[in-house]
């Protein structure tokens, strides 16, 4: 699944260890995520939309899967 | 939600399954070799030994649990998936290894125990692979 973590991480100037650290997840995930490779889970989708303050939907495209 | 981070989960967690393995490797060391050579094969102090053997067995599998719990969800994902690649390739292993030297396929008879290092060597391949597959 697409998404938008590289972007929203580049606006905030935020490292993936720091967004790693927000989310309570490991760098490695953020590299999946971020690269495509991993889907994450509801849960975390849902902290990830609070934390950039966005609609789930404008994070992730659910039009790839 | 835990007031720790996911690293001190993970460091923690580490820790302890560290030191129930090594405990349970202990007492399985004691009740293979102490009942031979420290106390000939005295009973009660057997039985305890084998005690001993199944409370840090209880205490090691729980510590690999919470282990497991500690993680991510991506190794959580990487993890599950090298335990059922290893658990088919044990079964496999089990169902044909007893038959091996029955039908002169090998020249010796194989050890119950060389299952572990079937399962040791693959669940570690696994691991590394799934964690080089999602770098």
């Amino acid at each position: 699944m697409k998404n938008k973590f590289k972007v929203l991480r580049a606006e905030r100037d935020w490292t993936q260890a720091d967004l790693a650290a927000a989310l309570d997840v490991t760098r490695q995930t953020i590299n999946a995520i971020e690269k495509g490779k991993f889907d994450p889970s509801l849960p975390l989708a849902f902290k990830a939309a609070k934390l950039f303050n966005m609609p789930i939907e404008e994070i992730f495209d659910g039009s790839s899967c | 939600m835990s007031n720790t981070n996911i690293h001190q989960r993970m460091s923690r967690s580490n820790l302890g399954n560290a030191i129930w393995s090594s405990a349970w490797m202990i007492s399985l060391a004691l009740l293979v070799f102490a009942p031979k050579f420290l106390w000939d094969f005295n009973l009660p102090l057997t039985i305890c030994a084998l005690g001993l053997n199944l409370f840090t067995a209880y205490k090691m599998i729980v510590a690999n649990k919470k282990l497991l719990d500690a993680m991510d969800e991506l190794q959580r994902k990487i993890h599950l998936n090298a335990m059922a690649i290893t658990l088919g390739i044990t079964v496999v292993y089990a169902a044909i290894f007893g038959i091996l030297d029955d039908i002169k396929l090998l020249p010796f008879e194989l050890d119950n125990a060389s299952i572990l290092f079937v399962m040791g060597p693959t669940y570690l391949l696994c691991v590394i692979l799934g964690t080089k597959r999602y770098s």
